[in-house]
């Protein structure tokens, strides 16, 4: 230990978070654009690099990996060969992992397809609802991204990398927007389920950007945050004249620092906490909907209830200026067996209730966006960490396939009814290497649509300018209306 | 090095140094050349560490554990988080389940299990160090979230009803002897005269508040613990007491060093 | 420009010194031809890449076009491994496409660089970005 280093240390806190937030913002956000509410408050609101198309993001992570060749990807070829194995021409530059080898092509008996809207875009019969809204979705099937376990899949899906330590994409539009509304943060997540999701935090970490603006969590329930209510003990009043108090001592303190912005922060904090206290849990009250609006989600029914009760609290908080919701889809509530899209095995009861799940809810979030002009200033991003293969695993499942599979997203600034890329006629691969979109270009899309360049969302670490699509990333510009 | 990495002959060279040493008061002259005070002409003051945070809190209301050593252990946690992680650790156990020996939830912060998937809630809004990724430098972020752990938790406010009597405690029944307390314990100072009239100007209209609470159906107030003698305490007063060491507790000075 | 030169030779130095563990006194040309393929290459190269990439972001010309130098000069080694191998037989003449594409990106940089165009030399290294990632897809062992 010397000097030098403590005083880096000492350097680097003193400004606190202001500090770094300024440091980081060469030159994406020039330095001179720092205004002094922004050395106060972090998240305060900054302008996009150009006019954005849209307001804010739902980015619906299918936790587990559905096999999107059951759901959007039909494969008449497929189902001829079904039952014979796969050539080998299908399987060229791609390694294979699935337990027993590649097995015979598998279609479920239960599969049946149809082509839905002008658009005549393809859903199985798992997604009938959905299906009514065919030309409101843009289509992207040569999704690719990098296969491994569930967790470093998903990782990279939300940071773009397959180690921890990235800011999530929702931090970085945090980092690069600043708040919309003071009273709420900038960057939700919402799961349904018993349980957190799979891999937690580190999905909605801000990496190396500072902590501010890494994602909430908010849970199931009536208190989404933890430490949102006031001590038992505590009266109403109590609280106020206790806050009341507090906000005298800090300012009495500051007297003697009138130039020290941190202490203005922190005292500006509470105040924001008192608001948040009263605006978090007002934001997913979902007493003022009307029962026509809960019945559009689900909300009435076991098996949609909660992942509907998610989607309505997400269309609340597009309502308040939340910029990026990720919503992670869990289990129906006492559901114990199932608990994610991942069927290895019985891939027939897995889908059928994953798909019965998020059908109904999507579909009347879709349409819930749409009736009061949100959609056009909206989102809708229906993703997942990689898909699953078309041939069979332990008989009726599917394993994993990161090579070719669709994603779809919904909302301003693209081309409606709209289908980008493809797969082979297998379902394998992406068939046009050129075309294959990667975690990093959904990535590059998604800030283009908010205005941002991604090229210019910059943040310096270690002396490294960084940037949310690492050193990849294309907008992929075909799907833009 | 040199000294043979003695830590004691190191924590003596940087106590000594005359930048250690160096006042914290601002000084405009300071701020107008060198805002981010990269020269240290000044002390810089600073927040405190989330674990600094939790155990200062700890050692002022007189509960912390000081015990060396053994397995981590498990603090309580909001109940809400145990009860959506019970049978999540993969081996039909739960999480996190909070210690049954109540010592350890008073235990110094570094005791505290660390688990990756499962924050520890009460330091998790106050930047510690992230488990899942080499670390060089913790981030100072000031938000709503530690604002409303610090105010709200009941861990917390139980801490300030210790220290609430503690304070009772040492400096008896006089009211001017026990904001002197209060603030020597936190601040190793006594509070200004205008800090005092605040205080009391708070004492009088909280108890008030606190009294008109007992006109409710269900009255509960939170008093001062660890007072061997609670015969003569006035619940109303003793309340009052109670939110005004928690509001002193919550307040900048404690959190930063200056 | 004097620092860019000396960068490079810092950098084929300790390269040289890596992958061939021959005396310092080879020159970039024979550097050039004796090298081999193998994984601390290619771990130079992805190291210098993403430095390519800040140094662009950053505006920093001089070091970019030193690191968009240094590329080209290791993709052009890539290159030729691979031609080897294609000679001799093997399926990679999707790795010599890859590499040829590598080498002439490298190269456009460099001149983008010098005409201080840093989008087009951004847009540029993410090409060569994704064409290093294509040709992992096909042959990068696990």
């Amino acid at each position: 230990m010397d000097n030098k280093s403590r005083r880096d240390f000492l350097k680097n806190s003193s400004l606190g978070v202001g500090g770094v937030a300024l440091a980081g913002a060469i030159p994406g956000f020039n330095i001179s654009a720092a205004s002094a509410a922004e050395l106060i408050d972090p998240l305060a609101p900054k302008d996009p690099h150009f006019p954005a198309k849209i307001k804010s993001v739902i980015w619906l992570h299918q936790n587990g990996a559905p096999s999107t060749l059951d759901l959007y990807d039909y494969k008449p070829e497929l189902v001829k060969q079904a039952g014979k194995g796969v050539p080998d021409s299908f399987l060229k530059g791609i390694k294979t992992s699935t337990q027993g080898g590649v097995n015979e092509l598998f279609v479920s008996n239960y599969r049946s397809w149809k082509q839905y809207g002008e658009s005549g875009a393809w859903f199985s019969n798992l997604l009938p609802n959905l299906a009514q809204h065919a030309d409101k979705l843009t289509f992207i099937k040569s999704s690719v991204t990098i296969g491994a376990t569930h967790d470093i899949s998903i990782l990279k899906l939300n940071t773009g990398d397959l180690n921890p330590g990235r800011p999530s994409l929702g931090a970085w539009i945090s980092y690069a927007l600043g708040s919309a509304n003071p009273d709420l943060p900038p960057y939700v997540v919402l799961y349904n389920g018993a349980s957190e999701p799979r891999a937690g935090s580190v999905n909605w970490n801000s990496g190396f950007l500072p902590a501010v603006y890494q994602g909430t969590a908010f849970r199931p329930g009536d208190s989404p945050i933890y430490y949102l209510d006031r001590p038992e003990l505590r009266s109403a009043l109590q609280q106020r004249s206790s806050l009341d108090l507090l906000n005298r001592l800090n300012k009495l303190n500051a007297e003697n620092r009138p130039l020290d912005t941190e202490l203005k922060a922190r005292l500006r904090s509470y105040d924001l906490a008192d608001r948040m206290q009263v605006a978090a849990p007002e934001a997913v009250d979902l007493s003022k909907e009307t029962d026509a609006t809960k019945k559009l989600y689900g909300i009435d029914d076991a098996i949609t209830g909660s992942y509907g009760t998610s989607l309505l609290r997400a269309r609340r908080l597009v309502e308040r200026g939340v910029r990026f919701i990720q919503v992670v889809s869990g289990a129906p509530d006492g559901e114990t067996e199932i608990t994610s899209w991942d069927a290895h095995d019985d891939l027939d009861k897995n889908h059928g209730l994953m798909a019965k799940m998020v059908d109904k809810p999507i579909a009347g979030l879709l349409e819930d966006l749409k009736s009061r002009g949100l959609l056009e200033s909206t989102l809708v991003v229906w993703t997942s960490e990689f898909s699953r293969t078309p041939w069979g695993e332990s008989g009726t499942g599917r394993d994993h396939n990161p090579w070719g599979y669709t994603q779809w997203m919904a909302g301003g600034g693209l081309k409606a009814g709209f289908t980008y890329g493809g797969t082979d006629e297998l379902g394998v691969q992406v068939a046009d290497k050129d075309t294959a979109v990667d975690t990093y270009d959904l990535h590059a899309t998604v800030l283009h649509l908010l205005g941002l360049n991604h090229l210019k969302t910059t943040f310096i670490n270690n002396g490294r300018s960084e940037r949310p699509t690492v050193v990849f990333g294309k907008v992929v510009k075909d799907i833009l209306a | 090095m040199k000294n043979g990495w003695s830590p004691k002959k190191l924590q003596r060279e940087i106590v000594l140094s005359a930048v250690y040493r160096q006042s914290s008061e601002e000084r405009a002259d300071v701020v107008a050349v060198d805002p981010a005070n990269k020269l240290l002409a000044v002390y810089p003051r600073k927040r405190l560490e989330a674990e600094e945070l939790r155990d200062s809190l700890l050692y002022a209301s007189g509960e912390l554990d000081e015990t060396i050593g053994g397995p981590a252990v498990f603090p309580k946690v909001p109940s809400s988080l145990v009860a959506g992680n019970v049978l999540n650790n993969g081996q039909g156990g739960a999480l996190w389940e909070d210690a049954k020996d109540p010592n350890d939830h008073k235990r110094r912060s570094i005791y505290t299990f660390v688990r990756r998937s499962l924050p520890y809630p009460l330091t998790a809004s106050f930047d510690p160090a992230d488990p899942s990724k080499p670390h060089h430098k913790r981030d100072v972020s000031t938000t709503a979230l530690q604002a409303l752990t610090l105010f709200n938790s009941d861990v917390v406010f139980g801490w300030s009803q210790a220290l609430a009597g503690r304070v009772i405690s040492e400096a008896g029944a006089n009211e001017n002897a026990q904001l002197d307390t209060l603030y020597e314990i936190l601040f190793s100072r006594k509070p200004t005269r205008e800090e005092k009239s605040a205080l009391k100007g708070f004492l009088k209209e909280q108890e008030k508040l606190v009294e008109s609470k007992a006109w409710t159906d269900k009255f509960e107030v939170a008093v001062p613990t660890g007072l061997k003698d609670t015969k003569n305490l006035d619940p109303f007063k003793a309340a009052a007491f109670v939110d005004l060491v928690h509001a002193v507790a919550n307040s900048n000075e404690f959190a930063y060093r200056f | 420009m004097l620092f860019t030169l000396m960068r490079n030779l810092v950098v084929a130095l300790r390269f040289v010194a890596v992958v061939i563990g021959s005396s310092l006194l080879i020159s970039f040309t024979s550097f050039a031809q004796e090298a081999e393929m193998d994984m601390d290459l290619m771990q130079t190269i992805e190291s210098t890449n993403d430095n390519l990439s800040s140094n662009i972001a950053l505006e920093n010309a001089e070091s970019a076009i030193a690191d968009a130098q240094t590329l080209n000069e290791l993709f052009a080694v890539v290159e030729e491994h691979y031609s080897k191998e294609l000679a001799a037989g093997k399926d990679v003449a999707e790795a010599v496409d890859l590499t040829k594409k590598s080498v002439k990106f490298s190269s456009e940089i460099i001149t983008f660089l010098g005409q201080n165009d840093f989008e087009s030399a951004a847009n540029t290294a993410t090409d060569l970005a994704r064409t290093c990632k294509t040709c992992h897809n096909f042959y990068k062992e696990d």
